[in-house]
Formats: C-alpha cells, structure tokens, sequence
C-alpha cells in the first residue's frame, strides 16, 4: 500500500511539518497551502504552493472560494502529487480559507487518481471566531461528502490541556501535534502485523456508517501498570471530552498494538476497562496489532462516532456550489464575504435555535430542518429584477 | 358569577392573559385580554427572565384595562419538554370486603399510587388517576361500592423540572403577581377543546405550539398518556428561513400567508413573491419548495408523536380520532396531513362553552389560557373552604376537572 500524507493549508501544513520531522523515515509526505510561507525543512516533505499566479503566493485571506478558485488553476501539479498513491491521508486545518476552500478539490483529485481518501481535520478553537467555525463546518459538510472517511478533531477540547497563560502559538502546536500523533497511530494500527485485522475496509465502512461526528485518541502505556495507564489515558483525554463522548458513542473501535508480550488478558482488561466507561448498547469492534520490536508496551487508539453531532451528514456539495457561483459571478454578484455568510445551509446553531439545549430525539437533533436530513433539494430565494 | 379569574400563557410565540368568570349556565365568559409577543422563550422554557417578564406585564397591563379589572392573583399554563408523565400503580387491600369499596379505600390507593420516587429535581404537577383494578378485573372507572379483597390504581405521574417551572413562576412574581397553581400546558387545552363525548370514545388531542408540541390522550374516558416534544412552528420558520436564506419575519409571513402542510405537484411551477422592504429587495421562491419544507417538517412531528402513541398501542383506542389545536392548526392542509399520517379522522379543536370576547375563544390559538380558567374554576370550587399552601400547590391532583 502506497500512501500519501498531504497537509492542507496553514494548520494542516504546520502538522505534516510536525509530522515529517517526528518519523523521518515515514511515508511520502506533501504541504499544499496558498501561502507561500510554508517552508520545506524536512527532506521528504514536498511543498505545494498552489495558484501562485493568482495569489502571488500570499495565501488566501481566509476566502474559500478564492482558495478554490486559485487551485484549481494548477489542477495538473495536483494530479501529479496524487499518481500511483493507494491511500492519500489528508491532514485538513478546518476555518480559514485554504483548508475549508481547497480540500474538496484535492480529494476529488485523489479519488480521480484512484486512491482512497481519509481526512482528519481540525475544527477551529471557539476562540477564532462564528465566521471561521462556520467556514468550518461548511469545509467539512463538503469533505463528509467525497472523502471514504472523516476524522474530526475539536481544538477547543484541547484547550483543557493548555493552561490559561500558555501562549497562543502553543495552542495551536498542541493541536497539531495532537493531529500528528494520531495519524501516525493510524497508519501503525493499518500497518502492524494483525493478530484481530483491522485494515482500512473495516476503517472505511465504519466512518460511513457514523454519519456523524467521528473522533479520535490515543493513550500509550509501557512497563509495569501499562494498562492502568492506558486505560486512565484514554479517560481523561480531553480529545474525548474526558471520556465523556465515549459514554455517548453510538459505536467504536478499540485498537490496540502491543509487543510479542501481548497477552489475552491484556486485551481483556483494555477492551472491558473501555467498555465499562463507554455506552452499553454500543457497537464495539477490536483491532489487535503486534509491533515485534516493542516489549511491554501498548498503543491503544479509539474512534468512537459521536452522536448530537452539530453537522449531521448532509450531503452538501457547498464548496463546489461556490466554485460555479464564482464562474458565473458578474458585476452585480454579491462581494465574496458576503457570499460566505449567506450560503445556502446556514448552520443550525444559528438562528432561531442559537444557545438552546437541542432537540435531540432518537439521535437526531431536530432543531437541524427536516428538510435538510430527508435530503430534499430546495433551491434559495431568487432576487427579483424590478 | 364568580370572582374573576386570571390566566396567563407565556408560550413562545406569545404571552396572552386573560381573565374569565363563570355564568350561570356554566360556560366562561371572558372579560379580558392582553396579548404580546413573546421574547425571551424557546421551546416553551424562558431563556430570558428579564425579557419574559416585561412581555407578561404588556400582556397583563391590556388584560386589565380591557376587563377594567386589577389582576393580583394569577393561575400559570406551563410548558416545555422538562414535562414528562410516569405510570405508577398502587394497591390496597379493601378494608371491609363484606360491605365493599369504600371511599376511604379510594383515598388510600390514591395516596399510595401517587407515592412515586421522582428524580431529585423534579417537582410533581399533577397526579392523574387512570383507571381501577379490583381483584384483577382491570379499567374499572368508578369502584366504590364495588366488593373485592384488593383494589389497584393506575396513576399517572405528571411531572417537570422545578427550575425551570420556578422561572416561570417567578416571571409572575417579580411582577408582583400571587401565583395561586400552575398547569400543564397539554392538559389545559384538553380542558378548552374535547367534548365528553370525545373522552369516552378515545381522543387524542395534538397542541401544535410555536416552541412545542403537546398531545393529551384519552382513552375509555381516563387520560391514557400525555408528552411533549419540544419541537414547534418555530421549526417551521427556521426551516424556511434556512432553506430559502431569508430573515426569519420573512419567513414566518411565508409560512402565514402562502404556507401549506400539504405538497401539491402543481405548486413547483408557481413562484411567490417577497415584497421589498428595507434593508431586503424582493424575491421570489418556489410554492413546491415552501411546500416540501413545510410538509417535511410536520410530518416528522405528527411521526414523532405517532410512535409515542404507537409505543403505548393506544392508536387502536381513538374511536374520536385526532383533535388538532394552538396556534399550528391554523396551517393550511394540516389536517388533512394528520388524517394522512395518522390514518384516522382529523379536526381542529376549539374551545367550548365560552363567550365573552370573541377572539379570545373562537380560535384554536389560545386553547391553553382558556383551559387554564376552567382548571381554576373547578378547583377554586373542589377545595372551596380549604387553605392552601405554596408548598402544595403543586401536589394537586387532577381528578374530574378535566
């Protein structure tokens, strides 16, 4: 299996960086971003600034469409990074303009080169702002969309981790390397010598099934009382809202990587101690790996769908609506900030319903229209010419 | 003629306060109204007390000026998801099987079925005797007099979340106001609209809010079940707000005036205009899309409240069919979707034996507030003579008011 990991945009970049450095002799590895700033230290870190003749290489200035409209000028670079993958893991910062606006394009790309596509992507600290968190959740309606899987990372339950004073920049480093760690946890569960297989089929229909909101995280444990370390890690993790979600979770999977020492009780203990905390009526399914070079030590990653999730699978090809909108856009079209504001599915949390407890009822939040969930194409309030 | 009686509403659409007395011939006559937007609310729970509570003067301070009344003492209608009803049975052996049930073996497996542990946080509204069981013949209705060993009873539990019913309480007291009892919001419409007849044919009444849906069902004459999804028109305007990208005043003139639950082909080749106005240039939509949304949205809640009546296998039992009420069955089409969804007779439901000012009554809209006068007309007489204090205010029981 050949795979690819491609950062997007500034956040997604910053971690293939953090990535590159932390396993130099990983997979093949690429930087796609609009601003020219991303720098290549790394050796196998190849960096892409796309749609430089419109750009300048000065990024996008946090505009989707314009982030779109820039790469899709070099579509044929792009096709190039994506020939002879299998798997392309995408590493998406979810807000500004380059991540939320291009990652579509990629994985359509990345598709058409005939690979399968997993996104993680992280969704922006509240902090950053309604705009950016709904530029977000656009980015990752549309991405839910094409890509065979979506992992979602909240920032703002990292924050937990980060104490008050600690810097800005720090957050965000956090975040990444939080991001890092767990795609490369991914790529070792996929890879490792399977004792219980579970290869990215099982990874793929279980992303498809959670319509929802999927989650991640990783504890790690060595020596005597790994497990209880192991298990304490996962329950206080922040990723997973101090394991709360976990108590929500319509379903999950427990894998776990250990030495040669691995032994059943041990997994007995891991899977019974995750369970104990988790949701009773969930659907659990269990990946056993063997590293052989790891003595008395165990990885253990989770991914459990989230339920009340805010962006409930609607299959919206927003990002692709904004690419025509922008072809056919003449002199009396609407300016670009405006056209992001206003787009067709505003999310839920907006409106009417905005700071109220939701209405959720046999897992689906009914504050979310109906018409939305059932699918039912509408088409917006057409300005009249007088 | 009674004192007068004053209601208050404070729904999510709107706070009304109305103020009724009875006549001779029984039926309530309303001398006065106040009616205001309500701010402040969702889903039937106030969200902002300050707000909530300037909205009940407005609507108070119309109600008495048109009653030429001064309201002191006010009974509340309250709502919200937090309501629930639990079943709990209670059993007593009669105490003198030879002369047969007596009326102090009522009293005790009264008082019994209505001991139930609620959760720590939950406040008792109303306890509803269902129906009797006597050495296990069940759905007896009446058993005094009756010989048996043992005598069982189906309460059923009305309850809510005390803070959020103490926010509405207190909405009315910073104003001022002696809040003399409060009611369920569902229970209260049952009381305006369904006719005995109804009852004893099985009925079951659907109060189609703005923030929420209510349903009351009865069933050989008792109230089988009751619930509350917090789910209402409000959806409705959101729905077409979203859908069409349209302010939410837009969006509910839409669904007023060119609204319809029910989709019709022909609707998608028509276009309805928005007309201009400040800030907005018109616009036009599609009538099969403002169709679809609508429709889509209310059959869900007619669903929702299908499976609950399903769940209970109570479907069978309404000989009365569906009694549709509140401010959503003025929606053009939306009996004919219940008929669809429910597969029995549907019909708005509007409040009976009242008189008075018209618009108070003649429409299902304020079914909650009018039933609420009935509700403290028949108590005040039931526990004439008796004090009562605040702490058992909510204790009450239900029983032969509605």
């Amino acid at each position: 299996m050949k795979l690819l990991i491609v950062g997007v945009g500034n956040g997604g970049c910053n971690t293939v960086q953090t990535m590159a450095r932390l396993w130099p002799d990983g997979p093949k590895m690429a930087a796609v971003n609009t601003d020219q700033r991303a720098r290549s230290e790394p050796v196998n870190l190849e960096v892409i600034t796309v749609g430089e003749k419109i750009l300048k290489g000065m990024g996008s200035s946090g505009d989707p469409r314009l982030a779109l409209h820039a790469a899709e000028s070099d579509i044929p670079r792009l096709r190039n990074l994506f020939e002879g993958a299998t798997l392309v893991i995408f590493a998406v910062g979810l807000g500004g303009g380059t991540g939320s606006g291009i990652t579509p394009l990629l994985v359509e790309e990345a598709k058409k080169a005939g690979a399968l596509t997993l996104c993680f992507v992280m969704f922006p600290f509240d902090f950053e702002g309604g705009r950016r968190r709904e530029q977000a959740e656009r980015g990752l309606q549309a991405i839910r969309d094409l890509a065979d899987g979506v992992v979602c990372m909240h920032n703002q339950r990292l924050s937990a981790l980060v104490d008050d004073k600690a810097n800005v920049q720090d957050a965000f480093r956090k975040a990444e390397t939080a991001l890092a760690g767990g795609i490369r946890e991914f790529w070792r569960v996929l890879n490792s010598s399977p004792i219980i297989n579970f290869d990215f089929a099982d990874l793929r229909a279980f992303l498809q099934k959670s319509s929802g909101n999927c989650i991640f995280c990783c504890a790690e444990g060595s020596g005597e009382g790994r497990i209880e370390t192991v298990l304490e890690g996962i329950k206080k993790n922040a990723l997973l809202n101090n394991g709360r979600s976990l108590a929500d979770a319509d379903s999950f999977v427990i894998c776990i990587i250990g030495g040669p020492d691995l032994s059943i009780s041990d997994i007995e203990n891991i899977v019974n101690g995750i369970t104990a905390f988790g949701n009773r009526d969930a659907h659990t399914m269990t990946g056993v790996g063997c590293e052989p070079a790891w003595n008395q030590t165990i990885h253990v990653t989770i991914l459990a769908a989230e339920k009340n999730s805010v962006a409930q699978g609607a299959p919206i090809r927003q990002m692709q609506q904004h690419a025509s909108d922008h072809e056919d856009a003449d002199s009396s079209a609407p300016p670009s900030s405006d056209m992001v504001q206003t787009g067709l599915f505003d999310v839920v949390d907006q409106g009417r319903f905005k700071g109220v407890t939701p209405t959720i009822i046999d897992g689906n939040n009914l504050d979310i229209p109906t018409f939305i969930r059932r699918r039912i194409h509408v088409q917006k309030a057409k300005i009249a010419n007088i | 003629m009674s004192a007068p009686i004053a209601a208050i509403e404070i729904g999510t659409s709107k706070v009304c306060a109305l103020v009724g007395e009875t006549r001779e011939d029984g039926n309530i006559m309303i001398t006065g109204m106040g009616n205001c937007p309500s701010l402040g609310v969702r889903k039937g729970v106030i969200v902002d007390l300050e707000k909530a509570a300037g909205c009940v003067q407005t609507a108070l301070q119309e109600a008495e000026n048109s009653g030429t009344v001064e309201i002191r003492q006010v009974y509340l209608v309250v709502n919200g998801d937090h309501i629930r009803a639990s079943a709990n049975q209670g059993s007593v052996p009669v105490f003198d099987p030879e002369r047969g049930i007596s009326e102090d073996d009522i009293n005790d497996v009264m008082d019994i079925a209505r001991a139930i542990n609620l959760p720590h946080d939950a406040e008792l509204l109303h306890s509803i005797p269902q129906t009797y069981e006597v050495d296990g013949q069940t759905r007896i209705i009446n058993p005094q007099g009756m010989h048996g060993a043992k005598l069982s009873l189906d309460m059923l539990i009305i309850h809510g979340t005390r803070n959020i019913l103490n926010n509405t309480i207190k909405a009315a007291r910073n104003l001022g106001l002696e809040v003399l009892d409060v009611a369920s919001s569902g229970l209260c419409s049952a009381l305006a609209t369904l006719t005995p007849e109804q009852k004893e044919c099985g009925v079951a009444l659907i109060d189609l809010g703005a923030g929420t849906t209510n349903f009351v069902v009865y069933a050989d004459d008792a109230i089988a079940a009751t619930g509350c999804v917090a789910v209402g028109g409000d959806h409705i305007v959101n729905d077409i707000s979203q859908g069409f990208t349209i302010s939410l005043r837009r969006a509910e003139a839409l669904k007023h005036e060119s609204g319809s639950a029910i989709a019709n082909p022909a609707d998608r080749f028509r276009r309805i205009t928005i007309p201009e106005e400040v800030g907005f240039p018109a616009c036009s939509v599609s009538a099969g899309d403002l169709n679809a949304i609508i429709n889509a949205r209310m059959e869900e809640i007619f669903l929702l409240i299908k499976s609950q009546l399903d769940k209970k296998s109570l479907l069978p039992e309404l000989g009365a069919g569906i009694v549709l009420t509140g401010g959503g069955a003025h929606l053009k089409g939306v009996e004919a979707l219940g008929e669809q969804v429910f597969g029995l007779s549907c019909s708005i439901g509007k409040p009976r034996y009242f008189s008075g000012i018209a618009t108070a009554h003649e429409g299902p809209e304020f079914s909650a507030p009018l039933g609420m006068i009935r509700y403290a007309i028949r108590s005040a007489a039931k526990n004439s003579g008796k004090t009562k204090s605040w702490s058992r205010m909510f204790k009450r029981w239900f029983m032969g008011e509605i």
